[in-house]
């Protein structure tokens, strides 16, 4: 979905208000 | 897995990786928590796929520069350094996010940067007519 078009620079784990499991990713454009 | 983080945490890492003052079109403000934090350092362009959170924001800043738009078409001819979502295109479709990414390539500049947010998981809820779909991963690393 992002690979073909994209560069990933950072895909990560987190959580939100200490309970909420979420990912943020960065990409840039190739 | 990362600490807890919000927005404020979310947009110091998006810092690493855009220069101050760059452009960026923020998809889905809602009530534009975050977009207020993003003007401290960038040009900052707002948009929804709902007039009334627009017109909220407005009320608020009369200059704010918004665009209603719908995050998987994107119709605009306004071309920004960055696309921003913070827990906003998990309301698409996984059919739709790859419609909209094939988008957002469009509406960038040349080395343009994407950061979005998504819940974590595997599975696909409707709650109050409102599509969450998960994302692993895996899932977005293709």
């Amino acid at each position: 979905m992002i690979k073909s078009d994209f560069e990933i620079l950072t895909l990560e784990t987190y959580t939100e208000m200490d309970k909420y499991d979420s990912i943020y990713v960065v990409f840039r454009t190739k | 897995m990362a600490e807890s983080y919000d927005g404020a945490e979310l947009i110091k890492i998006l810092q690493k990786y855009l220069p101050e003052n760059s452009t960026v079109l923020e998809l889905g403000i809602g009530p534009g928590k975050d977009m207020d934090i993003l003007k401290k350092s960038y040009t900052v362009t707002g948009s929804d796929n709902s007039q009334i959170f627009l017109d909220k924001y407005k009320e608020k800043y009369q200059d704010a520069d918004l665009l209603l738009l719908d995050a998987v078409t994107l119709q605009t001819d306004r071309k920004f350094d960055c696309i921003y979502s913070n827990k906003v295109l998990h309301h698409l479709t996984k059919e739709d996010l790859a419609k909209s990414l094939q988008r957002q390539k469009d509406v960038l500049n040349s080395n343009g940067i994407v950061f979005h947010s998504f819940w974590k998981g595997n599975k696909v809820e409707n709650m109050d007519g409102l599509l969450f779909t998960y994302y692993e991963i895996e899932d977005l690393k293709k």
